[in-house]
């Protein structure tokens, strides 16, 4: 199939969701100023310390008008200054300090970094004490010797340019030696020199992901080219989540990335380190939401009603569920077939004795769980998440199919829904006994049903499953019926349960088109805007034909908005200084 | 309860060179190192933030109307009784002995949420409007609020008039939450210390109780260290705000607001002074429970020692196994915000409404037991000012961004109120400005005037400042509620 992605995001969504999508109440009309939400504020912006509004939105950042993909320009969205995640400062600390380093974060997702964080960064480097300078890797020359400026100097060079992803400018090593200086007349030399190190690991130019960029007349208007040290730091983020090692910066300063080819290259580089699972395994356990969400805990704090699912969900087994879901992803991405089609098809888990039992067989290590525990969805570890207590939940499978597994949108159920798990111990009546049976008498209705005619019919095909992933064939002593239909996709139609489900979303581009939209923005650090949409479109048409991964990360490495930046030109230009 | 064993020199807070020698200060003149207000007493704010809403009914009225043969009429917040003659709710049962320095007020509205979020009241929504009053970007969990909440203009503003070495401190207690209440200024959210071990590191380093011994050498060199890691670095920021975008910019901005403050602190510690005072002992991490007292500890003694201001203690939506009954219910997600949604589905008269309240209580009892701690702390008359206990000298107020979780309600939220701010505010009263419970207190109608805008404006100007207004324009009439001022 060769279905256009852009046909099928534009139109699908809209299409299927009507009704579903916004809110279901309205106002009341008790509020005092009901028109205009969000709108204006009576106070002049002012200071902190003032009662009004205490600032203004940051300026936006205007979007230049979309080209058509076939002139062949690139173009991006804008970005916004990128901090650094909590884990990829601990690795770039690590890396660069040839240590193991560990300190508190906060982790925060918001532009601007909170007064909490800025605190841990402080409390995180004065952790660091003056024999880390001692590594060769950290400063080229015996900088814990007897004072010489030279060495400090050199280490300035050497190490800033690690820190700072960059070649440190002659005025910024200035800068640095002057705060040296001025270290040295309270401090001894070594101290001094930490202090140095600290002010690095400190400096926004290492905490925040600075893209200046450089002039190309042949760009269109705002846009510009990354520099060989803002790709590479991209890259290294990107595939390996940490700074970029020296290969990569000797790339960026010989020139090796200035074109499309020179990126891909060093990307293809990349993808044979081990050190490339560790990022790709964070964003499927974010797909996943293996560590909670906004109403879900994490796999790790789900709770499960020992004496209604009749064992307990150990520590252990909770472990062991998570690492079978993440190997299975790494082993399918970079050991095996390499294909979206293997991550929903692929029958072989990652087991401990215990998850083995849970999955009907035995075992340890790989052992392969049949045909009707096909890919990543039958997997112990999203079954229980969207489980209750008690028992399977549809309606949260379904609805996490529709939001993460498709990218389609729909609306928080209205403040009015019950929304209590589905217990046959307290809610079967004479025509309804099984979980799907009260689900669906639950559910009935105009109203509901524009929401969970799709909620359900997904949802259902996960119906064998229980609370904890374990296959079960009767419920009250009823038989389990997973036999659904899919519907608002494009791979609509009957499917008899979960392993039919599986094999049909294998094959959908809606499916795939979500799941890779997910590493474009890891990419990025951002959603994806109208300006993304040739590169999207591109990178997308080509996965839904080939459904390789690692080419997927290629192609996202080597596309126009991965390489090209918009919109952040340096300040002193804007007020033409 | 009682800090340490020599609590007289709790706020009594000493600066002392690196040599050792006492410098000739004031008793106090850490603490009070100016005047400032006209009755020169210091006046503190504290903010006890609970998520989740609390056991109302009283909701929007029409959704009460459409549940009203489902909807559980448990009300185990309000108090009985008006003005001084009043029984509390049953939830405040653990700081009913505080009821004399009590003020619960009801009938205050979020008028903002009602106003501009989804469905009258969304946690995300909520939890950014509660305490700024203000307007927000953003949808769903991105959004922001583009104002100060009131616990940051009120640490500015004291901190003008008494100069502390934290501008205020904020701790949580972590668990299940929509977004912060809590807002620095526009946009940027402050979040919590949910580590009692690195609050007690961070706020009571330098502090001792022990005058006798010199400070450690190690300690002095450190923070001379620091003070140059900071002058550098903001050094770097300076040079890097001139090289990207305007928007960029404030968030470097930002950024360097808060090394301000960090350098403003180390100031103090590098110049090798180390301030007298009693830290709390035995401050601990753990569950919930354990947390939550070792960051009472942490504001009573920060409070008393006058490290800061301000204090806020947020209170994630979390269950709160360790109550007397445990966990009663099967709340779905396993989060405290389904147990607060549960309590339109369990049902009157049931004995799964029976337990869901039983919980419901305890969780929201344990959460005021552990304000009971903080109001113990520094009600003590042991650490008196100008007469009055820190206490009474000071505003306690604890809310949540809901009245009824369940109905998401932006409707008489939670509101009470400990201290009077040095005589400025009522005590020992319940006051209500639902207009139908003037007449009938159990009335379940509900219509007010009265929002956080004005409560808000209240506080400021108990606090001695001149505002007429807090927030946005979405409270129906500006100003303070006078019915409050003493």
């Amino acid at each position: 199939m060769k279905a256009s992605l852009s046909l099928l995001s534009g139109l699908l969504g809209p299409l299927v969701f009507a009704g579903c999508v916004g809110g279901l109440v309205v106002n009341d009309g008790n509020g005092d100023s009901p028109g205009s939400p969000n709108g204006t504020t009576d106070g002049a912006p002012g200071p902190e310390g003032t009662t009004g509004p205490g600032g203004s939105e940051p300026p936006p950042i205007e979007e230049q008008p979309k080209l058509a993909c076939d002139e062949g320009l690139p173009q991006a969205s804008p970005s916004l200054l990128r901090r650094l995640a909590p884990r990829e400062y601990l690795n770039s600390v690590s890396d660069l300090l040839a240590m193991d380093f560990v300190a508190p974060l906060d982790d925060t997702e918001t532009v601007y970094t909170t007064e909490l964080a800025v605190r841990q960064f402080d409390e995180a480097t004065r952790l660091l004490e003056t024999q880390v300078l001692d590594a060769p890797s950290v400063a080229p020359c015996d900088i814990l010797g007897p004072t010489d400026r030279s060495c400090v100097e050199s280490f300035i060079a050497s190490f800033g340019e690690r820190a700072f992803r960059r070649t440190v400018s002659e005025e910024e090593k200035t800068a640095l030696l002057s705060a040296y200086d001025e270290a040295r007349t309270e401090l001894d030399h070594a101290a001094a020199s930490l202090a140095l190190l600290r002010i690095m690991l400190q400096s926004p130019q290492f905490l925040y992901r600075v893209e200046i960029g450089e002039e190309d007349p042949s760009l269109p208007p705002g846009m510009r080219k990354l520099t060989g040290y803002e790709r590479a730091t991209r890259l290294s983020y990107f595939f390996l989540g940490t700074t970029p090692d020296q290969e990569l910066l000797d790339a960026a300063r010989s020139g090796e990335l200035d074109d499309a080819a020179g990126v891909r290259a060093e990307a293809n580089r990349l993808l044979t380190s081990t050190t490339v699972r560790e990022p790709f395994r964070e964003v499927v356990s974010e797909w996943l939401q293996l560590d909670g969400a906004t109403v879900l805990p994490s796999l790790e704090d789900t709770p499960k009603d020992v004496a209604a699912v009749g064992q307990e969900l150990t520590q252990g087994l909770r472990s062991a569920m998570r690492n079978d879901v993440l190997t299975f992803a790494e082993r399918v991405t970079f050991d095996e077939q390499g294909t979206f089609e293997a991550l929903l098809t692929d029958t072989h888990a990652f087991v401990t004795p215990e998850l083995a039992d849970l999955y009907g067989a035995s075992g340890e290590g790989w052992i392969d769980v049949g045909a009707e525990r096909p890919g990543i969805l039958t997997r112990a570890a999203w079954l229980t998440l969207t489980g209750s207590q008690k028992h399977q939940s549809p309606i949260r499978r379904g609805a996490f199919l529709i939001r993460e597994f498709l990218c389609q949108p729909l609306s928080d159920p209205p403040a009015t829904v019950d929304n209590t798990p589905v217990d046959p111990s307290t809610d079967s009546t004479a025509d309804a006994v099984t979980i799907r049976q009260i689900t669906e008498e639950r559910t009935t209705g105009d109203q509901c049903q524009g929401c969970h005619k799709r909620i359900n019919g997904l949802g259902f095909a996960f119906e064998h499953f229980d609370t904890l992933g374990r296959w079960h064939d009767t419920e009250q002593g009823a038989p389990v019926d997973a036999a659904t239909s899919i519907t608002g996709t494009d791979v609509d139609g009957p499917v008899s349960g979960a392993a039919d489900f599986m094999n049909q979303m294998a094959n959908s581009a809606v499916a795939k088109s979500c799941f890779g939209e997910r590493f474009f923005r890891s990419a990025l650090g951002r959603t994806l805007g109208e300006l993304d949409d040739c590169s999207r479109e591109t990178v997308m048409q080509k996965f839904s034909e080939t459904g390789n991964i690692q080419e997927l990360l290629l192609d996202i490495a080597s596309s126009d908005a991965f390489l090209y930046m918009n919109g952040a030109a340096p300040a002193a230009q804007e007020e033409g200084q | 309860m009682r800090f340490g064993s020599t609590k007289n020199s709790g706020r009594r807070a000493f600066l002392r060179k690196a040599g050792g020698g006492i410098l000739g200060l004031p008793l106090l003149e850490f603490t009070h190192g100016l005047s400032w207000a006209q009755d020169a007493v210091n006046k503190r704010f504290v903010t006890v933030f609970s998520h989740g809403g609390t056991l109302s009914p009283r909701g929007k009225e029409y959704l009460v109307d459409q549940w009203n043969d489902k909807a559980s009429i448990a009300d185990r917040w309000h108090p009985t009784g008006l003005g001084a003659n009043f029984t509390v709710g049953e939830i405040q049962k653990p700081v009913e002995r505080f009821q004399k320095k009590m003020l619960f007020v009801s009938g205050v509205d979020n008028k903002t949420a009602i106003a501009d979020a989804d469905y009258n009241g969304d946690h995300n929504f909520n939890n950014v409007m509660c305490l700024t009053c203000a307007d927000t970007t953003g949808s769903k969990e991105n959004v922001t609020a583009l104002g100060p909440s009131i616990d940051a203009v009120i640490a500015k503003r004291l901190a003008a008039r008494q100069p502390v070495r934290f501008e205020s401190i904020h701790l949580m207690i972590e668990g299940h939450q929509y977004g912060s209440p809590f807002f620095r200024a526009s946009q940027q959210i402050a979040r919590g210390e949910s580590s009692p071990v690195s609050a007690f590191d961070r706020i009571f380093a330098g502090v001792t109780a022990d005058m006798s011994t010199g400070p450690d050498p190690a300690e002095v060199r450190e923070n001379a260290l620091r003070r140059h890691v900071l002058n550098g670095t903001m050094e770097e920021f300076k040079t890097l705000r001139a090289q990207v975008s305007a928007h960029d910019r404030q968030v470097l901005d930002a950024h360097f607001d808060h090394l301000t403050a960090l350098s403003s602190e180390i100031q103090t510690l590098a110049a090798g002074t180390t301030a007298q005072c009693v830290p709390p002992t035995g401050v601990r991490g753990g569950e919930g429970n354990v947390v939550g007292s070792a960051h009472a500890k942490i504001i009573v003694a920060a409070l008393r020692c006058g490290l800061t201001n301000v204090a806020n203690l947020e209170i994630a939506d979390i269950l709160a196994p360790w109550a007397p009954s445990g966990l009663q219910v099967d709340s779905g997600y396993g989060i405290g915000h389904s147990l607060g949604h549960l309590q339109r589905d369990v049902g009157q008269g049931t004995d799964h409404e029976r337990r869901w309240i039983i919980e419901m209580v305890e969780n929201r009892q344990w959460r005021m037991s552990v304000m009971g701690e903080i109001l113990e702390g520094l009600d003590d008359p042991a650490f008196s000012e100008g007469g009055r206990t820190i206490l009474d000298n000071s505003i306690v107020y604890y809310t949540s961004e809901f009245g009824s979780p369940e109905h998401h309600s932006s409707y008489e939220v939670p509101t009470l109120v400990f201290g009077s701010a040095g005589g400025k505010l009522k005590q020992g009263q319940h006051i209500t400005y639902n207009k139908h419970r003037t007449a009938e207190p159990l009335a379940r109608q509900h219509e007010s005037d009265a929002s956080y805008h004005n409560l808000y404006t209240t506080f400021l100007q108990a606090l001695g400042e001149n505002d007429g207004h807090f927030g946005n324009d979405r409270a129906k009439f500006k100003g303070p509620l006078s019915e409050l001022f003493a």
